[in-house]
């Protein structure tokens, strides 16, 4: 299988073009009297056959992200407030729902956190994974059953030829997900967007199913957008990384030097409050204080109510996301200082 | 299934018998007493007494109603102390009456409620929205016995388009239907609309459009059916709301069905035909409630499962 993908990829154009490139992009979400600013101008891209994650807790914007590139944030109430999506070139924002309609599913398609509620209960199976291959590919009964079958067989559903015409809620939740990773893939998309796959699941799971989507999409020479706030899931799958905060990027580069050598305080915060076996019996760490209103976000860096290293320059002007080694970004005033000599 | 049915069935089993015995002590308390009124008011005391005689009416509650419960047990109802013959004949007679008016009215229910549902929902409060809204309402708020008066002078006076009074043809069903469905409309309508609207934002939804598929096809097939999960039980338990309320609205457009009868019977003290009709539409409520029991796992498969 392997040979296939590696045939079919175009190395050097690919490298050099990105499959979706997010420029300054801003969302707000409306409510009755408020607005929440939830992603600030922030900038991505990602290639083909690469895993970009997205890192943040929750409410720092990276599944409004998501569904924004998408095109399905919640209407009323998510507005793209500015910036560009750009699929292969095209800016997707000014598309209306009819045009983006033809990229959903071989283009774009996305795989959400809890697979029980991303199926419809009253469905079965192997209609919901094969729906898009009827719908769109205009495929007959016979062959979409066929098609199903061996897209269940790729997520590796046991016993799929009876499991087709179970119900969701016959699954477990494991093999739930990979249902709805195979719905995701019935039409061989080239960006897959993973939001939180594994948060709802069992560890044991956990690890299976992002084995799974790797293989996949290794075959597949997909692009993968992989947000998760989980370090041990980001360090083991991505290539590279954009640690998301209060809407902003806060940090990015390739996992590695991002994670080896930190250059913003909220990640070196999130990389010191995983528990390690050297803190047995202690308290667990953590960032003091908690994530900022977004309908009311603090004045200069959104970081500094948090941050030990806090002065009156960050209080007063956000810091810009800026270069201090090659493909390595961070979004600090001290980023020098933080890279050399960590947080005091 | 069949377990569960066998367990619903002994449970029904229960619940007539406590209908029939509640009929059988109500309509000995209300005051007036059979004899009398069929024997109108210059009979005198002798003949009162010489005919609950006969009736088996001057022995004591408990005896009466043991036999009662005796004769139940063998479907026999007694007779018919104004119309003669057996009591339950009557009934049976007229229950098919009930029952195509009925059914036609919930099909009238149906045919206009669920659209309107569907559009209301379309735009949570907008114009359409407000609209539907407003005229649902306003339907529900109309007495029925009103409405059926209006609606007479309307078609058959004025317009001389529908018949005002019998039965016979569909022509004669259209008015008493449409009465007796109208101010469940409004009900249906809601539930229609906030089942859609709670479906809505359900994760499946977003999966649907996220696979490409035109807005119309996800609410026709993947929102419609959630959404009608708590309709079919409600439109169950209404239908059997519709017999009731059929009762009067059987009265303004003269339709010779089960609730006529009943009327005319308390009014006569029948008590046979009264306790007959009384224990007929009790067994119409707990099929009705089988039946939607048996739709819902139809429609839901979470539900057939859990109960094999």
């Amino acid at each position: 299988m392997k040979t296939t993908a590696t045939t079919t990829q175009p190395d050097t154009p690919a490298e050099s073009k990105p499959l979706v490139e997010l420029r300054n992009l801003s969302i707000e979400f409306h409510s009755r009297n408020k607005i929440a600013k939830a992603v600030n101008s922030i900038s991505l891209e990602v290639y083909q056959g690469e895993t970009l994650a997205i890192l943040g807790e929750s409410g720092s914007g990276k599944s409004a992200t998501a569904l924004a590139i998408m095109g399905l944030l919640p209407k009323p109430g998510g507005v793209i407030s500015g910036g560009e999506i750009c699929f292969e070139g095209k800016n997707l924002v000014k598309w209306t729902e009819a045009e983006r309609r033809n990229l959903y599913g071989d283009s774009l398609s996305i795989i959400f956190q809890d697979p029980l509620s991303a199926l419809n209960p009253v469905l079965t199976v192997g209609y919901q994974i094969g729906e898009a291959l009827r719908k769109r590919k205009n495929l007959s009964k016979k062959e979409t059953k066929k098609r199903v079958i061996e897209l269940m067989n790729l997520v590796r559903i046991p016993d799929a030829e009876t499991r087709y015409k179970q119900y969701p809620y016959q699954f477990s939740g494991g093999m739930q997900q990979r249902v709805m990773i195979a719905l995701a893939l019935a039409l061989n998309p080239k960006l897959l967007i993973a939001d939180e796959p594994t948060t709802a699941l069992d560890v044991t799971v956990q690890a299976q199913i992002m084995r799974l989507l790797k293989d996949l999409q290794t075959n597949n020479h997909m692009g993968l957008i992989l947000i998760s706030h989980d370090l041990g899931v980001v360090a083991e799958n991505a290539d590279r990384v954009a640690v998301m905060y209060a809407g902003h990027i806060v940090e990015t580069g390739d996992v590695q030097t991002v994670f080896q050598n930190p250059a913003h305080p909220y990640t070196i915060g999130l990389m010191n409050s995983i528990p390690s076996d050297a803190q047995t019996g202690g308290r667990l760490k953590s960032i003091e204080g908690l994530p900022p209103n977004l309908a009311e976000p603090p004045s200069g860096c959104a970081f500094h109510p948090r941050c030990s290293m806090a002065t009156n320059l960050c209080r007063e002007r956000q810091p810009a996301l800026e270069e201090i080694a090659p493909g390595h970004k961070s979004a600090c005033h001290f980023a020098k200082d933080v890279l050399n000599h960590g947080i005091s | 299934m069949a377990n569960y049915l066998i367990r619903r069935l002994i449970y029904s089993l229960f619940v007539i018998w406590g209908a029939i015995t509640i009929i059988f002590m109500v309509v000995r308390v209300i005051p007036g007493d059979p004899a009398a009124v069929m024997l109108g008011s210059n009979a005198t005391q002798e003949q009162i007494h010489a005919l609950n005689e006969s009736l088996g009416l001057n022995e004591p509650l408990f005896v009466q109603y043991k036999d009662y419960l005796l004769n139940v047990l063998r479907f026999d109802f007694g007779e018919s102390f104004r119309l003669g013959g057996s009591a339950m004949a009557h009934v049976l007679e007229r229950l098919p009456f009930t029952f195509t008016l009925a059914f036609t009215a919930i099909l009238f229910a149906i045919i206009i409620s669920f659209p309107l549902g569907i559009q209301a929902a379309r735009k949570p409060n907008g114009l359409m929205d407000k609209v539907i809204s407003f005229v649902s309402l306003f339907g529900q708020s109309l007495p029925t016995f009103w409405v059926g008066i209006v609606l007479i002078l309307i078609f058959s006076r004025l317009l001389g388009i529908l018949p005002s009074a019998g039965s016979g043809s569909i022509l004669h069903l259209i008015m008493p239907a449409f009465t007796l469905c109208l101010p469940f409309i409004g009900m249906i309508v809601r539930l229609v609309r906030s089942g859609i609207l709670e479906e809505l934002r359900q994760g499946y939804v977003q999966t649907a459009r996220s696979k490409g598929l035109k807005q119309n096809f996800i609410l026709y097939i993947h929102v419609l059916r959630n959404a009608l999960i708590p309709v079919v039980t409600v439109l169950g338990l209404l239908l059997g709301e519709f017999i009731g309320s059929a009762i009067i609205i059987e009265v303004v457009f003269s339709w010779p069905g089960l609730g006529r009868l009943l009327i005319n019977s308390i009014l006569y003290r029948d008590y046979a035909v009264v306790q007959a009709a009384i224990a007929i539409i009790a067994g119409i409520y707990i099929i009705l409630n089988l039946i939607v029991d048996i739709l819902y796992g139809y429609i839901d498969p979470r539900v057939r499962m859990e109960e094999s």
